[in-house]
């Protein structure tokens, strides 16, 4: 069940996890988010969320829509690159936790719009895909969001265990007013979720911790069970009952499903409108922008190259051309395969899919450096106005500013003041920022030219594509680093063109820098 | 990040004894430690001993709670979303959506409801890093007024 677990003895994590794929092509639309960089988000803040499944809404009337529920990040999304990925991994494992935690902090409060997509059994009836499917969406582009509110996260936990660890969530934990669609997936959900927390938290009284009791009023006649907390008093332990002048009882506009119709022979069966594996996948690889499409094909043959299987690769490929031909070429020719696979027999047609640019990353990245961090390089006898000026404007852009410098004590500047550090160099790849200054005197240049972690801090916030604003000691530094010229490097007196820079990724030097496929 | 440096305990509430442990005495804003049963305890840095370099006695029941409790402190972690970060926060309604639904947090526009969000990792366990390629899960608990 779990073929992406368990080196050595589950077998190797890795061909495990990608024979199932390729033996699922359910799975194929899926397998193209997993390879975009939606799954290499720069910080939880910006990231969308989504209820995968259709849910139901139900008015007053007793009228049931569909409503798929989405939330949208104020910072707008971005990711990071692979390789870059990789080396944040190294540097800080909670480099997520870590920026949710100092933006709360600091009062800069993540924040995502809530939105709703809502439609009727008509409308779904005329998509040309099964929104009961959860590997399919509902492009916004069909359907579009109406944004109704907002959520904000003001406040970090007292205690992890009591309340990140402890906290159990339920797709079934649904008020009155909102119901269940019959997505299979969501029906397994609905059991799961209510046994896992009963083996997890070790009893049915899990809804006593506090952070999982309701703030509402609650009543019933269960009893007893492990941790029992509360104490329930009288006779009566029963509904209905004459004995008792205060038990709880049921409220007529309590609770109602939707009253659908449902009817069919009792089978283990699936429909007929499920087989579609490929349109989708097709629709969210066409509709990225050339950047994401080069991610995606360099994944795929990053991730099938550790694969030792050579059928399992060959198989990958084969789906791959039901998605797109020109794809299917890019992963083979970066596997080395003499020959693009044969593509396997698809269940059903690939259908063509109008674009949907909104599955897009970039296209979603906002104009701001709000939420995102710069890093300044310092060592002794930089120059402290030129620090300032490059800090000041940086924070009123939005940015979180950190100086690094060899010793964390500070740095001995210019004018012969100290300037404290916030990092030590060694200890501070340049991963952890979305653009760099490096600002050096020739002497302070001219000691770091034999320091491994400078070369290499200027050498990945380069090959990360990042904005690198420099005066003449910085300069020193990037041509040791062998890095630039280019659009991205800036000099340090031009501020706005930093700040400009600083906000975005210089996609264009990407293939300067790396073979994508 | 520099954080301000730890003042530390005033002297005069320490002591050192022959072994040279360090124990630190309650006072001041320092409550008495105690068992979970609120026995107060007068030396949580050694067990009950035979002698001072002899065998530790069964007997010592404040050992044996803080063994019994560290042995048992970890719940099986989640199979799935084992990895997350947690915060709380507030939902805002700013448009009804009274034509579909009774529910009151999709009806009653500005009332703020409590959550409790979890964004997580899929396939890694508690400590692996926040950032493999990996699916996140996004899983919000509205504490609702009904």
């Amino acid at each position: 069940m779990e073929p992406d677990r368990g080196f050595p003895q589950s077998a190797t994590a890795h061909d495990t996890f990608w024979d199932y794929m390729s033996l699922t092509p359910e799975a194929m639309h899926m397998v193209m988010w997993i390879m975009s960089d939606r799954t290499l988000p720069r910080s939880l803040r910006m990231i969308e969320g989504f209820g995968v499944h259709s849910f139901r809404l139900i008015n007053d009337a007793g009228e049931s829509t569909f409503v798929k529920f989405h939330w949208r990040p104020k910072l707008g999304l971005q990711s990071t690159i692979w390789d870059e990925t990789v080396k944040i991994s190294g540097a800080d494992q909670d480099f997520h936790r870590r920026d949710m935690f100092e933006a709360i902090e600091a009062g800069n409060f993540p924040e995502w719009e809530f939105a709703v997509q809502l439609f009727t059994q008509k409308q779904a009836d005329s998509f040309p895909f099964d929104h009961l499917d959860a590997t399919k969406l509902i492009p916004e582009e069909l359907l579009p969001l109406q944004v109704v509110g907002r959520m904000v996260l003001d406040r970090w936990p007292n205690n992890f265990f009591a309340e990140t660890e402890q906290v159990a969530f339920c797709p079934s934990h649904v008020v009155p007013g909102i119901d269940f669609s019959n997505d299979p997936l969501l029906q397994g959900r609905l059991f799961s979720y209510l046994d896992t927390q009963l083996s997890r938290l070790g009893s049915p009284n899990f809804h006593q911790i506090p952070v999982n009791t309701p703030k509402c009023p609650f009543a019933n006649q269960q009893r007893d069970g492990h941790m029992q907390m509360s104490q329930p008093t009288g006779r009566v332990a029963y509904e209905p009952n004459s004995l008792s002048d205060n038990s709880p009882r049921e409220k007529l506009k309590g609770f109602h499903s939707a009253a659908v119709v449902e009817t069919g022979e009792k089978n283990r069966i699936r429909a007929e409108s499920f087989a579609d594996h490929y349109s989708q996948a097709r629709q969210f690889y066409l509709s990225q922008t050339a950047y994401e499409q080069a991610h995606i094909a360099s994944a795929l043959v990053f991730e099938l190259s550790k694969v030792e299987h050579l059928h399992i690769r060959e198989a990958m490929v084969g789906h791959m051309r039901h998605i797109e031909e020109d794809l299917a070429r890019r992963v083979a020719e970066g596997l080395g395969f003499a020959n693009i696979p044969d593509a396997p027999k698809a269940a059903a047609p690939v259908q063509e899919m109008e674009l949907s640019p909104a599955l897009q990353i970039i296209g979603k990245m906002k104009d701001t450096l709000m939420g995102r961090a710069i890093g300044i390089l310092i060592a002794d006898g930089s120059d402290g106005a030129a620090i300032k000026k490059i800090k000041k404007a940086a924070i009123r852009a939005g940015a979180g500013v950190k100086i690094i410098a060899p010793k964390v004590g500070g740095a001995k500047l210019a004018d012969g003041s100290m300037l404290a550090a916030d990092c030590q160099l060694a200890g501070t790849p340049s991963v952890l920022f979305d653009a760099v200054a490096v600002i050096l005197s020739d002497a302070g240049a001219k000691a770091l030219l034999m320091e491994g972690a400078a070369i290499d801090f200027v050498r990945d916030a380069f090959g990360h594509l990042k904005a690198i604003a420099v005066d003449q000691g910085g300069q020193t530094l990037l041509n040791r680093a062998n890095v630039g010229p280019d659009g991205g490097i800036v000099d340090v007196n031009d501020i706005d063109v930093f700040i400009g820079a600083a906000k975005t990724r210089q996609w264009e030097r990407e293939k300067s820098v790396r073979t994508l496929a | 990040m520099p954080k301000q440096e730890k003042k530390s305990a005033p002297h005069t509430d320490s002591q050192l004894t022959e072994g040279g442990e360090l124990h630190q005495i309650a006072g001041g804003e320092h409550s008495v430690l105690t068992t979970n049963q609120g026995v107060a305890l007068s030396d949580n840095q050694n067990s009950l001993r035979v002698g001072p370099r002899g065998p530790a006695l069964l007997e010592d029941f404040i050992l044996r709670e803080k063994i019994t409790h560290f042995d048992h402190e970890r719940i099986p972690e989640r199979i799935v979303h084992a990895r997350a970060t947690g915060a709380h926060g507030y939902f805002e309604l700013t448009a009804s959506l009274k034509r579909y639904t009774t529910a009151r947090i999709l009806t009653e526009v500005g009332e703020k409801t409590p959550v409790f969000t979890r964004i997580s990792t899929v396939a890694g366990g508690a400590g692996s890093v926040d950032t493999p390629r990996d699916v996140r899960g996004f899983a919000v608990k509205f504490y609702t007024k009904e």
